[in-house]
């Protein structure tokens, strides 16, 4: 009688105890989902500042036509991209591509930026000084996201893979997340000098 | 990746981040910061667990003194009932209940020590009634203070013409986006160089800075000031500190209470405390704020001026509130007293802990230890005043100079701030600019003082102990006397 007692407590914390560990991993998970959904937002927004910063630059940029083309057509294929990549954390090879995409868009960027340099009436005007800072906070968050979607996704995978999770983490369907790869070819790392 | 951490402070209009190569955070590095939340996490609830649970004792302490008070009203009034309708001998059973214990003292058989539980448990349910009755009234309060209400927050959004103000709520979004929180509002109000973060939760919380702060700040130190904010948001700071001032509430109130009965003013004071917290109305609720300000404020000088002698005569006033004096006047000091002398300074170190750990999680956030200690060393260099609304004084970033800088958190002996030079030190732990840290107090005071406080403590402490159980006793004494007696006669005469 007194035996059948025990195993019954020990069965029953040994299940609470499971039930503790599957649901950390589901808010970890969760967690990890939620830094890949707060980076698509930033780029949503970085694609929409893009267009205004075109209109504002037009004026003053007239002869660099092909700068701005750049830039828009760089958009473009970076919202392509990111259509497809920020569907599912484990998608490796459409991450890659969203990254990549978007580290083309920063090159533009830059580019337009180091040209605006010279033109001394676009620095001086309102709405560029305003956009540009627009632009400087987008990047931030933009990256400041990405650190968070990172920090997550380890958490998630030491929580998966740590000792008494990493025997039933699989079974339940539990996946390793991918980390996303640090811009790290040198035209991918450039990013936007807004110097004003 | 783009931190903008190197714009100029002296020209405020680079916004620009240098293009210079971003380097990635060793291992060992990162190892060290989300080490040192973890130990100013395991710190801070060393502190608070303790506090928690004597919180708790004390509590039913106090249940227990109220206990000979509310049942024997709770028994008259059976009683009363009893006269036209017939009712069961309340105060009867309770009184042989009691006996029996009593009696078990003088026998040489003392009756088991469950026993003796059962009955503290019974003595104590009405007065734990009463205490919640009175934590959800401290928490009405506390949630129509500008602190928990986002309507009476002051403070106006920022310019869109004002390109630094624009500059510092955006470094607040980028914050949140980097510790996955909701965007708080940003607000600016007339104040010296501060900002703290309050709301009632993480979804609903609000970034209020002083318009002192940002003149002194460049891009890279805003981020780190809104990485400060932003973590305490993140960790449940408010939720902490909002339990925090209704567990010290809990005990200031009837120590407050306890001292407005013997004179006409008090007692009017007392009453309409009373009033708000048994029937809430937003006027009344501020009432109960500023009850809570100080418990033992000097109320005496506007008393002194309606007091008349009159003898060694007892007015009907002090008579009346004989029954009272046990259970709720001692009772009231006893909690009042503990809770300003030793929950309230406990509470400011846990607090400390939280703001060093708020700290490391923005070194965290920011991945860039010189943004926080930068913006610290710029608003202690510029010596500009950090005074900012007192309510919000335990959520500011620095130390709002004020006596009562943490008004809701008991506005104890010990500030709820590390000192400053502390802080730039935990911080060049975790991988900021040495050069900032420029204190030149040497080891062995510190060692020195160290020694003397945990003497003092000490001393305190033991002192507490001895004024706590002879609090207790009188109390007991008292109720026995003057209000057990008197509900004995009547419950006599009733029945």
């Amino acid at each position: 009688m007194d035996s059948s007692i025990t195993v019954a407590i020990a069965l029953g914390v040994f299940f609470v105890w499971a039930l503790v560990i599957y649901n950390r991993l589901v808010a970890l998970r969760n967690r990890v989902a939620n830094g890949l959904a707060q980076i698509d937002v930033q780029l949503k927004r970085r694609h929409d500042l893009i267009p205004n910063l075109v209109e504002t630059a037009r004026g003053y940029l007239s002869h660099e036509r092909q700068t701005l083309e750049a830039v828009v057509s760089a958009r473009a294929a970076a919202q392509a991209a990111g259509q497809a990549g920020t569907r599912d954390a484990g998608d490796e090879p459409a991450m890659a591509a969203m990254a990549s995409a978007e580290g083309a868009l920063s090159t533009s960027l830059g580019r337009l930026f180091a040209l605006a340099e010279a033109y001394p009436d676009l620095k001086a005007n309102q709405n560029m000084m305003q956009l540009s800072e627009e632009i400087t906070t987008t990047e931030n968050k933009l990256s400041f996201a990405r650190q968070a979607f990172n920090d997550a996704v380890m958490h998630f995978n030491t929580a998966l893979e740590s000792f008494p999770a990493v025997m039933f983490a699989g079974a339940l369907g539990f996946k390793r997340a991918v980390m996303l790869a640090p811009l790290d070819s040198d035209i991918e790392r450039k990013v936007p000098a807004v110097r004003f | 990746m783009v931190h903008d951490n190197h714009a100029d402070p002296a020209t405020p209009e680079a916004v620009g981040p240098e293009p210079a190569a971003w380097t990635n955070w060793s291992a060992s590095e990162r190892e060290q910061f989300f080490d040192a939340i973890a130990r100013h996490r395991r710190n801070a609830w060393r502190v608070t667990l303790p506090c928690a649970l004597a919180s708790l004792l004390l509590a039913l302490i106090l249940a227990i003194l109220l206990a000979p008070l509310l049942y024997g009203l709770l028994g008259l009034a059976v009683d009363v009932i009893n006269l036209a309708l017939p009712m069961p001998d309340l105060l009867g059973h309770l009184g042989s209940m009691v006996g029996v214990m009593v009696d078990s003292l003088d026998s040489d058989r003392l009756a088991p020590a469950g026993a003796w539980l059962r009955l503290a448990l019974v003595a104590a349910v009405p007065g734990a009634v009463l205490m919640a009755a009175i934590v959800f009234a401290l928490r009405r309060a506390l949630m129509h203070s500008p602190l928990f209400h986002p309507l009476k927050a002051p403070g106006r959004p920022a310019l869109p013409s004002d390109l630094n103000e624009q500059r510092f709520a955006n470094t607040v979004a980028e914050m949140a986006a980097a510790a996955m929180v909701p965007a708080p509002r940003v607000t600016f109000v007339d104040g010296g160089a501060n900002a703290s973060a309050f709301g009632p939760d993480e979804s609903h919380a609000t970034v209020m800075a002083g318009t002192g702060l940002l003149p002194n700040l460049n891009r890279q130190q805003m981020q780190g000031i809104a990485a400060h904010l932003i973590a305490s948001v993140a960790d449940g700071d408010m939720k902490i500190g909002m339990r925090t001032a209704m567990t010290l509430g809990l005990f200031t109130l009837p120590a407050v209470v306890s001292t407005g009965w013997a004179d006409r003013a008090g007692f009017a004071a007392t009453v309409r405390l009373l009033h708000a917290i048994l029937l809430p109305t937003p006027a009344r609720l501020d009432r109960i704020l500023q009850a809570l300000d100080d418990p033992f404020r000097d109320r005496g000088s506007e008393r002194d001026a309606t007091k008349t002698s009159q003898g060694d005569r007892l007015t009907w006033r002090q008579w009346a509130m004989m029954p009272l004096v046990g259970p709720v006047v001692i009772s009231g000091f006893l909690g009042g007293l503990v809770s300003t002398m030793m929950l309230a300074p406990a509470v400011a170190l846990a607090w400390r802990h939280r703001k060093f750990m708020a700290d490391a999680n923005a070194v965290a956030l920011t991945r860039d230890p010189d943004a926080l200690v930068g913006a610290l060393a710029a608003i202690s260099a510029a010596g500009a005043n950090t005074r900012l609304a007192a309510w919000a004084g335990h959520l500011c970033v620095v130390n709002p100079g004020t006596r009562h800088d943490a008004s809701l958190l008991g506005g104890s002996y010990v500030s709820v701030f590390p000192p400053l030079q502390r802080r730039i030190r935990a911080l060049v732990r975790i991988g900021a600019d040495p050069q900032r840290f420029t204190s030149n107090a040497s080891g062995g005071k510190s060692w020195l003082l160290k020694v003397l406080s945990a003497v003092l403590f000490t001393v305190i402490g033991s002192l507490m102990a001895v004024v706590v159980v002879l609090l207790i006793w009188i109390s007991l004494a008292l109720s026995g006397l003057f209000t057990l007696l008197p509900v004995a006669l009547l419950h006599a005469l009733l029945r």
